[in-house]
């Protein structure tokens, strides 16, 4: 039985990646107004405070409270409540920070599965794992290529030995 | 690892590729082939389509796939890269389709399916599906295990069997659905010059009915027609698709091939099968003839596509076909039948609207008495399928019941217009579900529910069976 866990790198990479995002966002409303303000001065000299100005930084607020929140404090709680537990028998997931989730899928039950790689996956740790039962999937996600790669092989041992029809 | 068949290049250009493509032409036939002058004037659409085209040649390039010993490997994606191996252990039914334009250029559309939900999340997908080269094909043909060299023909349809399943199993829905499309797409292409023949063609008949039948209106015509066509289109493409059907028992797997124009070949895991269905209609009861569906994940799931194992024949051909192809789908004795007064709950909804369209039809005179003749034609329209189903529903009640042997289940009921019998192995059920309304309740009866494996359960629905008896047969499903 071996535990895996996500990656942390993939962690990194998402707060990165969003926090530029928001950045590129924050820059084009800064741009939005400053074009609006050509194109209306007559509306936005009077007034120092224009009603897309309040709108504009309530949106910005917005972004960057669900940024404090999300990526920096319910993600890594996310990241640390997730495991895959594979043994000869079962394959069990958990997850889940508010409410707990398990699952247990029987090893007898899978039959394929997929994996799913982004670009620089090595440095970004976006590779996915989708395993394929009877009647539905589970993903594992986030791993980094040795785990994915380590835990497709297991798998791809167990199919084997199961043998043909 | 090898790549598929070229012309899959086609399948990854998007769906209104040809919109495109056909005024791009028309303008350059229209500049008398003048490239100058035709590329200034339409560069735009040139650089999508080419996009397109790019697009499509990329994503053929980067799906490759390997026919190794123990199951397919197949590598996809341009930036996002999947890789998936689908053992042949897992394959439920593989599928081979020559359609009639693929045929000369030797390519086959090959499909693969498990009992797992598909890849791409439809519904009506399936796990894998590859364009590729024939000499491919046959590679993985050769592959497909548990198969017996000494294929012997069990059962081969005849003519008449065809023709008369084919005439049972068209749907006028399905027929409908395709005229509407032809006709969207058309006027996409010709404008509303395919409407204005239609409307065209339904004067021409009014007037021609006008003579026979007094007080004949266009709506109706327009109707008839549109019905009429619809159901004539669906049977021939029934008759089409399934003509030429034969299956064979080869070891462990069952070859199932039929098709004119294109045809398909299938090969059905027998261990994978998770229920036989023995479907009648009305009239198909009368004449004491059946015909055999079976549920197998990747079987009869494409559009217009019916899983039929044996088409329409006799009772008795039935049950030897079936103890040759599938010796563990033999149906038992009917044990447990539905509560003798119940029977409310099976003609209500017939019964409803066998009254309710007269009072309709005579409350919609009242208000638009100048519409007579359209609400008459409607009423007669509405009776007709309302009258059937109470009838249908009525032989239901007394047909209906669930029987149990050592190894299987057996069960009678009726869902829509078709009866159904079914034969599951009771190790392909996944869990029997007992359920009770305030008036069962009252009269001691349940529903009995019986989910049967496959990608997604199949739910079989007894009513009105007693809630002791109910009892009795879960406790004998362990």
């Amino acid at each position: 039985m071996k535990k895996y866990y996500m990656d942390r790198k993939s962690l990194n990479f998402l707060r990165v990646f969003t926090f530029l995002i928001i950045i590129c966002i924050i820059i084009g409303l800064k741009y939005l107004l400053y074009y609006l303000e050509g194109r209306y001065p007559e509306y936005f000299a009077p007034v120092k405070i224009t009603v897309p100005e309040i709108i504009v930084w309530i949106f910005v607020i917005l972004l960057v409270t669900a940024y404090v929140v999300f990526l920096m404090i319910i993600l890594p709680l996310w990241y640390r409540s997730v495991s895959y537990t594979i043994s000869a028998d079962e394959i069990v997931l958990r997850s889940g920070v508010f409410f707990k989730n398990t699952t247990y899928l029987k090893m007898s039950s899978v039959q394929y599965t997929a994996t799913v790689s982004m670009p620089f996956s090595t440095y970004t740790s976006f590779n996915f794992l989708l395993i394929n039962a009877y009647g539905g999937r589970v993903a594992m996600m986030f791993l980094s290529r040795s785990d994915m790669e380590e835990i497709h092989k297991k798998i791809q041992s167990y199919l084997r030995s199961r043998g043909g029809l | 690892m090898s790549r598929q068949h070229k012309i899959a290049i086609l399948k990854y250009t998007t769906k209104n590729f040809w919109l495109l493509l056909i005024p791009l032409v028309r303008g350059l036939i229209a500049v008398g082939f003048d490239f100058y002058n035709w590329f200034q004037g339409a560069y735009l659409d040139i650089i999508v389509i080419t996009l397109i085209v790019g697009m499509a040649v990329a994503r053929w390039y980067f799906i490759t796939f390997e026919i190794g010993d123990e199951g397919i490997y197949v590598n996809s994606g341009v930036l996002v890269r999947k890789k998936c191996m689908l053992p042949y252990s897992a394959v439920s039914c593989a599928s081979a389709k020559r359609s009639m334009w693929l045929r000369p250029i030797k390519a086959v559309t090959f499909s693969i399916d498990s009992d797992s939900i598909p890849m791409a999340g439809k519904r009506s997908g399936v796990d894998l599906e590859l364009t590729v080269k024939l000499k491919d094909y046959i590679k993985i043909y050769n592959k497909i295990p548990n198969q017996s060299t000494n294929a012997k023909i069990t059962y081969r349809a005849s003519k008449s069997n065809l023709i008369f399943f084919s005439f049972v199993f068209s749907s006028t829905l399905s027929g409908v659905i395709f005229i509407s499309t032809f006709f969207i797409q058309g006027s996409k292409i010709l404008g509303n010059k395919l409407e204005e023949h239609f409307f065209n063609a339904v004067s021409g008949v009014t007037v021609a009915v006008q003579k026979i039948i007094d007080g004949v209106t266009p709506v109706s015509v327009a109707l008839t027609l549109i019905i009429v066509l619809g159901w004539g289109i669906s049977f021939i493409s029934n008759l089409l698709r399934h003509i030429n059907f034969s299956i064979q028992r080869c070891g462990g797997n069952i070859i199932v091939k039929n098709g004119f124009f294109s045809k398909w070949k299938y090969y059905i895991n027998i261990s994978k099968v998770n229920c036989a269905d023995l479907r009648q209609n009305l009239l198909m009861k009368i004449c004491r003839v059946m015909s055999v569906h079976v549920s197998c994940t990747g079987y009869g799931k494409s559009r217009n596509e019916i899983p039929v194992f044996v088409p329409v024949t006799t009772g008795r051909r039935v049950m030897s076909t079936m103890e040759m192809t599938l010796p563990n789908f033999t149906p038992c004795n009917i044990s447990v039948r539905p509560k003798r007064t119940y029977i409310l709950a099976y003609i209500w909804a017939p019964l409803t609207a066998v009254l309710a369209a007269p009072a309709a039809a005579v409350i919609a005179v009242y208000f638009f008495p100048l519409w007579q003749s359209i609400i008459k034609f409607l009423l007669v329209m509405a009776e007709i399928p309302a009258v059937y189903l109470l009838i249908v529903k009525i032989t239901a009640k007394f047909t209906s019941g669930i029987g149990l042997s050592d190894s299987a289940v057996t069960m009678k009921y009726c869902s829509g217009s078709q009866f159904h019998t079914v034969i599951i192995p009771k190790s392909r059920v996944v869990y029997v579900r007992l359920s009770r309304s305030i008036f069962q309740r009252f009269n001691g009866c349940c529903d009995v529910w019986v989910y049967s494996r496959g990608e997604r359960a199949a739910k079989h629905r007894i009513r009105g069976i007693r809630f002791d008896e109910a009892e009795k047969i879960v406790r004998n499903f362990a």
